[in-house]
């Protein structure tokens, strides 16, 4: 593996409400090297573009707190530094793209000028230097009369176009680590596909890693080197994408993989999602948190919470039969 | 844009038209509307100075007859001896003193347009800034004073505010504190001599509409805070002095500059209550008195100059509406 870039250590975001303290995200781990991409699921509701969120400084406090964990980047915790040194980190070294690019782009800028902001902020260039590469940087992203653009508004874009601007944008500063949430939600699923392509190629030529924060697995297979499964705000699995497309271990992402429509089997029966909610992030249940969910509860799932546990070389799990073979062969996907 | 304004010019016309006609129909059909016995008051004129009177300002003709020499009056292009020539607009002449409707207007605007002006310059002034300090400090001390005072602010008749700044500021203090903060209810102080004697009118004036200012700045700030496009310019790096003056502000002051506009529009209509509070020469108080005389054309002279007045501040304001968000572009083939 690569030189680790950014490591994310029990990191806890909460939230203090008149109803109690939501648990956004309660414990999550892991680490992320230079040129990979870290694919994050979840339902809506995991944590999952909360934890990112913390990261860049960009839950609102209050009501948010960061509990206890922390976020190093280089070695340095973005939890624990200032404003100031957090504000000269983040859109220089790590950036981000949101997921609607409808209302991501300020209404009443021209694009070359929000383009050139973080430039001028972070690379302390002049306003025509910083124009000059904004238009350089659209041409990147593959919008055509680069130089004509930068003159527009964001009202005078379509969306695949605004998602390749917040692109754009998060690579003006030459990042290390760019965190996409949902990048492509918001997207036809022909502008889905060209936004990951171009996603890809950056990639490619920068080395810059990616945090892919989505709910589709369609993306996940496509884009991600490692995922990382979140629910109700903890990490229930994390592996290569490989590990966890051939041989999941939570009964959570079997659950997930299950639930995509299939076009390789004549099966009938439609799709099968996974039963019930998610739980309340104000009262988790007592042990396991999906253990309401899932259909191969035990005693042991309703008293203890699983800790997240090796069962192969770089591939973790979070359920207390992980690694027991027997219930694995129940695995749905098994059966089919 | 030129064609919409040309439009929007356009349309002055059947307003115009629309106002003037309602004007002398209210004027034909109203009680005690006999404009040469207002003028004798307690005497009586003798039958042929009353009936040379009559014939003199056309009041024994139908009300369109009359209607139709006003409008032709007031036409710059004027038929004389059966030649086309331009010529100033006629107004007409007072039935009370006799005097051109042009002068005693001309010598009222003037003070109307001055009040205006400085009570607008308090409420951009005053409004805008009590709704940022407001909105950037959500629920401090501060903010409750604001959205309290403004509370009771839009609440208070304004002739009474009038009356109490005259007590306080120009009475209580003088007596009071030997001075400090006196303000002259008319004439010259101290501080600020040659505007003193409008400093307690403009503030009157300006009251109930720079807490309206204030109170939609603060809202449409909060609102404008809340949105993507800001957590965006914060992901980017932006300082949070940025994010206010560079991203936020622009969107959230659309709306109160168009308040502040309309409500220009309104005060150079003028000001009846502030203006009697304080007996101030203007256009309001001119008018007023004119009604209670029956004293016909300075009433019709004093709403057609008005009317221009409001109609072109009007259009102004929608000018400056597609100059502040370029989402607006008025007219076809603006927008590509």
């Amino acid at each position: 593996m690569a030189a680790e870039l950014l490591s994310v250590n029990e990191l806890k975001v909460h939230f203090h409400t008149r109803d109690g303290v939501v648990k956004a995200v309660d414990g999550v781990t892991y680490s992320l090297a230079s040129g990979e991409t870290l694919g994050v699921v979840g339902e809506s509701g995991s944590g999952k573009s909360v934890h990112a969120l913390a990261m860049m400084g960009l839950v609102p406090m209050p009501p948010g707190k960061i509990e206890g964990g922390d976020v190093s980047l280089s070695g340095r915790s973005l939890i624990r530094m200032s404003e100031n040194e957090r504000r000269g980190v983040c859109g220089n070294e790590i950036a981000m793209v949101f997921q609607d690019p409808m209302t991501s782009l300020n209404p009443v800028h021209r694009i070359g000028h929000q383009l050139a902001e973080p430039l001028r902020i972070h690379k302390g260039m002049g306003r025509r230097d910083a124009w000059a590469r904004a238009g350089e940087l659209l041409q990147m992203v593959g919008i055509p009369n680069p130089e004509s653009r930068l003159n527009g508004y964001p009202h005078q874009f379509s969306g695949g176009m605004r998602q390749r601007v917040m692109i754009a944008m998060a690579i003006a500063c030459d990042p290390g680590i760019v965190i996409a949430d949902e990048p492509t939600t918001a997207l036809d699923a022909t502008i889905q596909a060209q936004v990951l392509e171009l996603m890809r190629g950056i990639q490619k030529r920068s080395g810059l890693a990616i945090i892919m924060i989505t709910h589709d697995l369609g993306v996940i297979a496509d884009m991600a080197d490692r995922v990382l499964v979140m629910y109700a705000g903890r990490a229930v699995e994390l592996g290569s994408a490989d590990q966890l497309f051939r041989d999941a271990r939570h009964p959570y992402t079997w659950g997930l993989i299950d639930s995509l429509p299939r076009y390789d089997t004549t099966e009938q029966g439609g799709l099968r999602p996974i039963g019930g909610q998610p739980p309340s992030l104000i009262n988790l249940p007592e042990g396991c948190s999906f253990g309401p969910r899932c259909r191969y509860t035990q005693d042991i799932c309703r008293t203890s919470a699983p800790a997240l546990m090796e069962v192969e070389d770089g591939h973790r799990a979070a359920c207390h039969f992980a690694c027991d073979a027997g219930l694995r062969d129940l695995s749905p996907r098994k059966h089919a | 844009m030129i064609k919409y304004i040309m439009r929007r010019v356009l349309q002055f016309i059947p307003v115009f038209f629309g106002v003037t006609l309602a004007l002398f129909l209210i004027a034909n059909y109203m009680p005690g509307a006999d404009p040469v016995r207002m003028r004798f008051g307690e005497r009586t004129p003798s039958p042929e100075v009353k009936e040379q009177l009559v014939k003199q300002y056309g009041l024994d003709r139908p009300w369109y007859e009359q209607y139709g020499r006003y409008i032709a009056g007031l036409s710059p292009v004027k038929v004389t001896d059966g030649s086309l020539g331009i010529a100033s607009p006629d107004l007409g002449t007072s039935i009370y003193t006799g005097r051109r409707v042009s002068a005693i207007l001309g010598e009222a605007y003037p003070y109307t347009i001055r009040l205006a002006l400085l009570a607008i310059v308090i409420e951009a002034v005053f409004g805008i800034g009590a709704g940022i300090i407001s909105a950037v400090k959500q629920y401090s001390f501060w903010d409750v004073i604001v959205t309290l005072s403004t509370s009771v602010l839009v609440s208070l008749p304004v002739f009474w505010v009038g009356m109490m700044l005259q007590w306080f500021f120009g009475i209580w203090m003088k007596e009071a504190t030997g001075g400090v903060l006196y303000l002259p209810i008319s004439g010259t102080s101290g501080i600020f001599p040659s505007v003193a004697y409008m400093i307690l009118p403009a503030i009157t004036l300006a009251s109930v509409s720079t807490a309206y200012a204030a109170r939609i700045t603060r809202s449409q700030l909060l609102e404008v805070m809340g949105q993507d496009y800001i957590r965006t310019a914060r992901a980017k790096g932006v300082s949070e002095r940025g994010v206010l003056w560079g991203h936020a502000l622009k969107n959230a002051l659309i709306p109160v500059v168009t308040f502040i506009g309309l409500d220009l529009g309104a005060m150079l209509a003028g000001a009846v209550l502030t203006e009697a509070v304080f007996n101030w020469p203007g256009i309001g108080f001119t008018i007023a008195r004119a009604i209670a005389q029956r004293d016909f054309p300075i009433v019709f002279g004093g709403v057609t100059v008005m009317l221009f007045a409001v109609m072109i501040i009007n259009l102004l304001v929608d000018v400056s509406y597609a100059l502040l968000d370029p989402r607006i572009r008025y007219g076809v083939g603006a927008d590509e």
